[in-house]
């Protein structure tokens, strides 16, 4: 048995103005894998492309070892999708959207579905066209968690979830990855949360994924740089080292501590270099930015 | 306002010219035919085009805008109802003016400007282009009122505060479709003549667009109101999942009940008003009766598959992610939209089967297999997205007319045995499994299938 529960090799899909991959992404079992990355980045294609919504030019999706489309119905019997972007109005009511559902999931754990009913303030005669934003994304995930998944995919869960909500759907998550049996991936613009849930953490740009690994590790391996230089010195950005800002003498930077970067800019002019710790907001923001705002 | 007019003729040109050619087509249709029905058709063609913009989230954007509920209700009103009914009555003349001097090609120009221009009976042109457009104008006027009234905005989409609110508000809907079916019934009532018939529906074609006219301002309040606040963070009903069958026969059950479910509500009330009114006073045949609704059974059944796969198209990313392959679900959508028209069509054959015979049920039941190529032309044409909007409206519109082919000729040529059995049998085989195969390609290949779709009935994010 694999010890990844999700597995991307050389993905590719290429559209008119945009390129997914070459994608190399590993999510372990038993972890919430965070993945990260501006808005059209690809997250939503490389997660659709698992549930077989559109064909990938290049490249295999393994989950729990099954390929995602040759063992198309046995992966989705044991991975769930939630998304604020599934539409269960069809139904009229709450009722009957998980009669549906439950119709294809033989392990459909009906005490547990009570549970999270009741958890999430929905009933089952509730209009579905009357629930709240936020409301429709605990029946999507209440839909997902019910049928007691082994992988949980969840594409922008959060948004339009308050505080409130949003603790209650990641306790609720958490719940259900204990033990470590489970696996959550998520994918989220809500970096205060990834940071605080995920243990691993990939972050997308263009399509191209630019770190991944343990969530701590990575934000320990980047740390703010501010330092000074002579007037006239020239540094640019390159591999481990991203300039953020100058201010004539004064520059601010994001270096990658595995890089040996602190020695290159000191071999280059720099003085009173000062490292801080970065959240992982800061990290995204300093890595997502586009290159020509740098 | 003239700005948001313009914006609307500019963006969507493509729509206002093809409504334009349906109204010269409408024109040289009743220059030969004076029939109220086909002006009803192409004005509810047109309000439901025109309209297209409110279900589009068109309405939410205009909000933010600094204009008053009134003033957008107006444009909104002017954008459907009056903007179609100025293009209606000019382009209805042109289509008119071609047929008349195709018929009377060949004749002197005095005797064909005589013909038009003469005062006296309505066939001349000005008679009949008057009550063309009168008729169209009302008629759009009156739609817009009944939209509005609004089994869509206040019955359907919003719920009452308790289920005996909701009952109450669907139990006024019906009564309305009643009173509906009792004005068809008193149009088709024999005993009144005719002149009373048009002055009573000219009437009440002039009021109801007048109300239209007030309500405009309401229903743009209305189409800005968000359900979401009628919940106010109360749950309804037991915390616990109901028992029952699901999966994707759950699906197709629902489905076959509310599609049949209108169509039997429809042939009710073609049956009872429209036959009962004009053949029982003439001690017709029960066959002679149920035979109109055959005809009013082809406009549902292209109506409810177009409605049925536009739902299901909404929701297709959320079915993708259950445990079934491409082809399952592709099979699937296809039943929901077959399984209606083969039942429809057994039912509706096993009584011509009783009275008057083999041959008439033999008929009923080719003319239903023939009806499944345009129901899968329709079909996979709904599910078929891209962003080449005009292009795929295009596509499938031409697919449509095309699989419509063989039922036009069977119907024209049934009196001389129509097509042989196999092409009849073959037509439906071939369709379905084109369309089978199609959907599924799309389901497997193509993503935009699963994306912006939801967009189409006017979801709010």
């Amino acid at each position: 048995m694999s010890a990844n529960a999700i597995e991307f090799h050389g993905l590719i899909k290429t559209y008119p103005t945009f390129q997914l991959g070459p994608l190399d992404l590993t999510v372990p079992r038993g972890a919430i894998y965070g993945l990260i990355g501006p808005n059209g980045a690809g997250k939503t294609t490389a997660i659709d492309m698992i549930f077989g919504m559109g064909r990938n030019d290049a490249g295999t999706i393994n989950v729990l070892g099954l390929d995602h489309i040759r063992d198309e119905v046995a992966l989705k019997r044991r991975a769930a999708y939630v998304s604020p972007e599934l539409n269960f109005r069809l139904w009229g009511r709450v009722g009957k959207a998980i009669r549906f559902v439950r119709g294809f999931y033989p392990d459909w754990d009906d005490v547990y579905c009570g549970k999270l009913m009741k958890a999430f303030h929905l009933g089952d005669d509730e209009r579905i066209s009357t629930l709240s934003f936020g409301a429709k994304t605990k029946l999507s995930l209440l839909l997902a968690l019910s049928r007691r998944p082994e992988i949980l995919i969840l594409d922008e869960p959060t948004t339009g979830l308050d505080a409130i909500s949003k603790q209650q759907v990641f306790s609720e998550l958490l719940q259900a990855v204990e033990g470590g049996e489970r696996t959550v991936l998520i994918s989220s613009h809500n970096l205060s949360d990834i940071e605080r849930f995920a243990d691993h953490i990939g972050m997308i740009k263009n399509g191209k994924l630019l770190l991944e690994g343990r969530t701590d590790e990575i934000v320990d391996r980047f740390r703010f740089a501010e330092f000074f230089t002579e007037n006239g010195t020239v540094i640019s950005s390159r591999d481990g080292l991203v300039i953020l800002r100058r201010d004539e003498k004064r520059w601010h930077a994001l270096v990658d501590q595995r890089s040996e970067t602190e020695e290159w800019l000191r071999g280059h002019g720099a003085k009173e270099i000062s490292l801080t710790r970065v959240t992982l907001e800061d990290l995204f923001v300093a890595l997502a930015k586009p290159e020509e705002a740098i | 306002m003239t700005r948001i007019i313009l914006d609307n003729f500019l963006r969507r040109w493509r729509m206002w010219t093809l409504l334009c050619l349906l109204f010269a087509a409408a024109g040289l249709v009743l220059a030969s035919e004076r029939d109220i029905r086909i002006s009803a058709v192409v004005m509810w063609i047109s309000i439901c085009t025109t309209g297209m913009d409110w279900s589009f989230g068109w309405v939410r954007v205009l909000r933010s805008l600094p204009f008053t509920a009134g003033q957008i209700g107006r444009v909104y009103w002017w954008l459907t109802v009056c903007a179609p009914t100025l293009l209606f009555a000019v382009f209805s003349a042109v289509g008119i003016l071609i047929a008349r001097l195709a018929a009377t090609h060949g004749e002197t120009l005095g005797t064909w400007l005589q013909m038009f221009i003469a005062p006296g009976p309505q066939d001349k042109f000005l008679g009949l282009w008057l009550e063309t457009v009168l008729a169209g104008g009302l008629l759009s006027g009156s739609f817009f009122w009944f939209v509005s009234v609004a089994v869509w905005a206040s019955v359907l989409t919003r719920p009452g505060k308790t289920r005996r609110e909701s009952f109450l508000r669907q139990f006024a809907a019906c009564a309305f479709v009643i009173a509906l079916v009792a004005g068809i019934y008193f149009l088709c009532k024999s005993s009144i003549s005719s002149t009373d018939k048009l002055v009573v529906a000219y009437f009440f074609g002039f009021v109801f667009s007048v109300l239209g006219w007030i309500r405009a301002k309401r229903l743009f309040i209305e189409s800005s109101f968000r359900p979401d606040i009628a919940r106010a963070g109360l749950t309804r009903g037991k915390s616990e999942p109901r028992p029952g069958y699901g999966g994707a026969l759950y699906l197709i059950v629902r489905f076959c009940v509310f599609y049949l479910g209108i169509v039997a509500l429809v042939i009710a009330l073609v049956i009872g008003a429209y036959g009962i009114a004009v053949r029982v006073d003439h001690g017709a045949h029960w066959s002679d009766i149920v035979s109109p609704g055959l005809g009013e059974l082809q406009f549902w059944i292209f109506l409810m598959c177009l409605i049925q796969t536009m739902i299901m198209g909404t929701h297709l990313k959320f079915l993708r992610s259950l445990p079934l392959t491409s082809k399952q679900l592709a099979a699937t959508i296809l039943c929901v939209a077959i399984l209606p028209v083969l039942i429809i069509g057994g039912l509706w054959s096993s009584f011509f089967l009783i009275e008057p015979g083999f041959l008439s049920a033999v008929s009923i039941l080719k003319f239903c297999l023939l009806n499944l190529a345009p129901v899968c032309a329709l079909t996979t044409g709904v599910i078929w997205y891209n962003e080449k909007h005009f292009r795929r409206i295009t596509g499938v519109i031409l697919a449509w007319n095309v699989s419509l082919v063989p039922i036009i000729y069977q119907m024209a040529t049934a009196s001389r045995g129509g097509l042989p059995i196999w092409i009849i049998i073959a037509i439906p085989v071939v369709s379905v499994f084109m369309a089978w195969l199609t959907i599924n390609r799309l389901l497997e290949r193509n993503d935009m299938t699963y994306r912006l779709k939801w967009e189409m009935l006017g979801h709010r994010p």
